[in-house]
């Protein structure tokens, strides 16, 4: 995790104003009832209620998009922290499901959407090359380097 | 001007040196981390230490008391007095040790407090150390002090007010009031500031111009002041009491006898937009900018007028004027007069919105910035009063308020503006009173209501319906309509919101002004993190700057509303009251002597001197002209011969110190020069911040960092210092005009130097600090102390034999020269 924790400092979040422009900026937010990156922050960092943060499924939802980080007065890397509180909870196994899948799904089949006979048709209809399978090995090694298998057990 | 006799003290110099040592604990501010009981026993056993004690308070009553019971009863006649800063209280010292009797420079302070106990908080056995050291520092300096004659010099009877706002408006009213004679001067063709383009005043709600302009038109008609509008300082000199002013007058077309009746702006065909109404209306090339302007008096813009180069191609407004005022061969004039004291009130700018690019300022045409609402509102701007939205000119239904733009932020301005919240509450009542059924949204991250009224105004735009929305928007949507999508978190409700308003008001900060700068480098202020002029004490000397004669008044030290300002005006022109009353100010006993059994007539000295206070005499000597010089010591650290002696900073005294500095474990230590008025006062800035940094550093002051010779450092090296800091005020901001240059020459000399000799030259370092940087000599000493890890024995050993053969050289040559003479 060493290089995760660099993504973002503990002592710049106490230049927190409380302004609410990264919630306020949130695509996400606006979407997801309840998704609210200020209230992760504060409980997290502030609050110190890092195990209900690290179980929530909430943290979950970011893109990772940066708006709220370029928005902030004082350039917290708010999303710097949200990684790292991602990256922690995968870890201890709190990953969603539908991501499981999703992740599992590429390993097995080098897609994270998989080609159906349906899309085949349609390109093949368009004029489209058929999609060859990619290398699932190379893919697979790449995931265990990482560490993927054994954080989300796929094994 | 008067020079007193020096032979009186001539005996004193000749005596064997008495000191005593009082170490204060200052309660627990030095106590807490300092053993001061054993540092007095350490400066105990010191040569020439007569007593040496302890105290809880030093400065109080007791504690000076103590010292001249001592003096009386030990025939001491030296103090050391080991505790805060000489910048906080060298004055109560040496009245001190002035009523027992002895000279007033025969005081040295140890700094173990801004210096020590408060930066090594959490290190006791270090700090207690590092005092001792200080200590045994400041008693080598004491031997070798000097009784010194400080002389009275006159002071001019006028001042200068810079900047024609209310602060200084109000500064120049009461100097005048007082008898003085004032100079005010304004860049702009009018006086009245900020203040005259916002409508009304909170939290009275008065109208602003209308109390404003009675103020103005007493500045125009008093006798005793001499208002110079369209007018820029470009340079000032001198010092306290006698400083030389420039001023550039910008030709202004128009004689004083215009009657501002109109006539000829009317007839001119050019128009622009209007700066007093931040560019919401017109004027034309000629024009006033204010009905209430004063001097009420027409100008014209050469920038927009037809007739450029002398070439004239449009006579409208010259037919048009019936008193015939227009005078196209105007030019800029220049004229340079002296005062005692000057008052800065250079103001502030608004922050350009457009650098917050998702709030839509200057692309979506209904989102305006406070200032421009003050003018809409205002029933003499472009809109006689209608708050009318740009795009359609329709009065909005919903009005969104946004707190904070470009305030409270690292990526623009780091303060609190300090009135937006106030102005906001006023703006929204004052659009409910003319249009009550308006919705008002005011978007905010706190509510500072902090003032006398305050609160009870925020109460009652709250009972007037004003809503308050904790959580400013992360962006603003324009829809095609004009109207614009407020989109945020409401963070009460853990919810989002997205409101459409018809008109927002950013409510932008306040940052320094621009013309500010050009003040800054003549008077040599320091500004704070913001940008704002330091005052020489946040409490005790609000209104003081370090530069001795010089008052700050009103925006230029700090955001603030018009009651504050003003109160600062009154209070800065009382301070400058006190100098021109008493009529003498006494001038440190600190400028140079020259010996002329030593000196050759080289005329280096002469030649580096910033002031060109120093002459070269028919006989081939030096001579220094004492009003002149400031004491910088330039000239003694470039004196080749010895000739030149800096009183109360000489070299005999510095070498001591550097003495006493390397008597233990030198390479494990850092010596830093400090200049007295920047990186001196930085460092005390960090002690009183509490900025922790690593102990091994030992400071010596001297006037400038142009003071500290060449061979200050090869004796340090010499001696076997770890590492040398040379440090002093930026480059431009020197005190001593640019004799820090001069420092600069010789850290690089000293580095190529070493370098060539295979030294390690990283030893030797150089950093510009300001009054204001405490971070930043933080910062640099830490970084310091991880070089001194990397300095090897061997190194120290080649370094000390390399320097001292040199120093020995350098001493067989002298007596050389001198025998060849």
């Amino acid at each position: 995790m060493g290089k995760a924790l660099d993504l973002y400092d503990e002592q710049e979040f106490n230049a927190c104003l409380q302004c609410a422009i990264c919630t306020g900026s949130c695509p996400t937010a606006r979407v997801i009832e309840g998704y609210n990156p200020r209230e992760i922050i504060l409980r997290y960092i502030m609050y110190g209620e890092q195990e209900e943060v690290l179980n929530s499924t909430m943290i979950w939802h970011c893109t990772t998009c940066h708006t709220c980080q370029e928005r902030c007065p004082h350039s917290i890397r708010i999303c710097g922290l949200l990684t790292h509180i991602m990256n922690l909870a995968a870890k201890r196994g709190n990953v969603p499901e539908t991501l499981k899948s999703g992740i599992k799904l590429m390993i097995e089949t080098g897609w994270s959407i998989q080609a159906t006979q349906r899309s085949d048709r349609i390109r093949e209809e368009l004029g489209l090359n058929r999609l060859e399978k990619p290398n699932t090995d190379e893919i697979r090694r790449i995931f265990s380097e990482a560490g993927l298998d054994t954080i989300l057990e796929l094994e | 001007m008067k020079k007193t006799e020096e032979n009186d003290n001539a005996a004193a110099v000749n005596e064997e040196p008495r000191i005593g040592v009082y170490v204060c604990h200052c309660g627990l501010n030095i106590g807490g981390s300092v053993d001061c009981e054993a540092v007095a026993l350490s400066a105990a056993k010191l040569d020439n230490v007569v007593i040496a004690d302890h105290q809880l308070y030093t400065c109080s009553e007791p504690g000076q008391e103590r010292i001249k019971q001592d003096i009386a009863e030990h025939g001491l006649n030296r103090i050391v007095v080991a505790a805060c800063s000489p910048r906080m209280h060298e004055p109560t010292f040496r009245s001190c040790v002035q009523d027992a009797g002895l000279n007033k420079y025969m005081l040295e302070m140890a700094n173990i407090r801004e210096h020590c106990s408060w930066v090594h908080l959490h290190d006791k056995a270090a700090g207690t150390e590092k005092s001792k050291d200080l200590v045994r520092m400041a008693v080598a300096r004491a031997r070798y002090l000097e009784p010194q004659e400080e002389i009275d010099v006159p002071v001019i009877k006028k001042a200068l007010v810079i900047g024609g706002g209310v602060a200084g408006i109000q500064a120049a009213l009461d100097l005048a009031d007082s008898g003085y004679e004032v100079v005010l001067v304004e860049k702009e063709p009018s006086i009245g500031g900020r203040m005259a383009q916002i409508d009304k005043t909170f939290p009275t709600m008065d109208c602003s111009i209308c109390i404003l302009a009675p103020k103005m038109a007493e500045v125009g008609r008093h006798p005793n002041i001499t208002l110079m509008s369209l007018t820029e300082v470009t340079n000032i000199g001198g010092y306290i009491g006698n400083f030389s002013v420039t001023l550039r007058h910008k030709a202004k077309y128009v004689n004083e006898d215009c009657s501002a009746c109109s006539d000829c702006m009317k007839a001119c065909p050019q128009h622009a937009p209007n700066e007093f109404d931040v560019g919401l209306a017109t004027r034309k090339a000629i024009y006033i900018p204010f009905a209430q302007a004063v001097p009420s008096q027409y100008v014209i813009d050469m920038d927009l007028c037809l007739n450029k180069n002398g070439v004239r191609v449009c006579e409208k407004c010259v037919e048009a004027c019936e008193r015939k005022c227009i005078n196209f061969e105007d030019h800029d004039r220049e004229e340079t007069f002296d005062v005692g004291t000057i008052i800065v009130c250079t103001g502030v700018d608004v922050f350009d919105a457009a650098q917050i690019p998702q709030y839509q300022y200057k692309k979506a045409p209904n989102v305006i910035t406070s200032l421009e609402f003050e003018r809409l509102i205002n029933a003499g701007g472009p809109t006689h009063g209608q708050l009318i939205r740009p795009s359609d000119h329709r009065i909005p239904k919903s009005v969104a308020f946004v707190q904070c733009v470009g305030s409270r932020s690292r990526k623009t301005n780091p303060y609190c503006s300090n009135v937006c919240c106030m102005n906001t509450i006023k703006d929204a009542l004052l659009i409910k009173e003319h249009w009550p059924e308006t919705e008002i949204k005011v978007f905010y991250i706190d509510i500072r209501a902090f003032g006398k009224g305050f609160e009870d105004l925020f109460q009652r735009s709250k009972m007037e319906g004003v809503q308050f929305i904790q959580g400013l928007p992360g962006e603003i949507v324009q829809r095609k309509n004009g109207n614009l999508r407020m989109i945020g978190e409401l963070m009460m409700l853990h919810e989002l919101y997205d409101i459409e308003v018809e008109m927002v008001i950013l409510s932008v900060g306040l940052k320094p002004s621009i013309g500010s700068d050009v003040v800054r480098k003549y008077l040599t202020l320091s500004r704070t993190s913001g940008g704002f002029f330091m005052v020489a004490h946040p409490k005790l000397r609000p209104v003081d700057t370090a530069t001795r004669g010089v008052f700050l008044a009103g925006c230029s030290e700090g955001p603030k509303d018009i009651k504050e300002a003003v109160t600062q005006a009154s209070a800065a022109a009382a301070r400058a009251n006190i100098i021109m009353h008493r009529g003498m100010v006494t001038v440190e006993a600190i400028t140079a002597r020259v010996d002329e059994s030593m000196c050759t007539g080289c005329g280096l000295c002469a030649k580096v001197c910033p002031y060109q206070a120093i002459q070269i005499n028919d006989r081939k000597k030096a001579v220094v002209i004492d009003a002149a010089c400031s004491g910088c010591g330039t000239c003694s650290a470039e004196c080749k011969f010895d000739a030149i002696t800096m009183r109360h900073f000489t070299d005999r005294q510095i070498l001591a110190q550097i003495d006493a500095f390397t008597e233990f474990e030198p390479e494990k230590k850092i010596l830093a020069f400090c200049c007295n008025w920047c990186s001196y006062a930085g460092a005390d800035f960090a002690g009183i911040s509490r900025m922790q940094y690593a102990p091994q550093v030992r400071i010596i002051r001297t006037m400038c960092s142009g003071r500290v010779a060449q061979n200050f450092i090869e004796h340090a090296f010499a001696r076997g210092v770890g590492v040398v800091l040379l440090s002093g005020c930026h480059i431009g901001d020197c005190h001593y005009i640019d004799a820090n240059t001069f420092a600069e020459k010789r850290y690089k000399r000293m580095r190529r130097l070493m370098k060539q000799n295979g030294l390690d030259n990283n030893r030797m370092q150089l950093v510009w600090v300001s009054a204001a940087e405490g971070q930043k000599f933080q910062e640099k000493i830490n970084s310091l102390v991880e070089k001194l890890k990397t300095v090897t024995p061997e190194e120290i050993k080649n370094s000390m034999r390399f320097f001292s053969e040199r120093e020995k050289q350098r001493k067989e040559k002298k007596q050389k020269t001198r025998a060849g003479k």
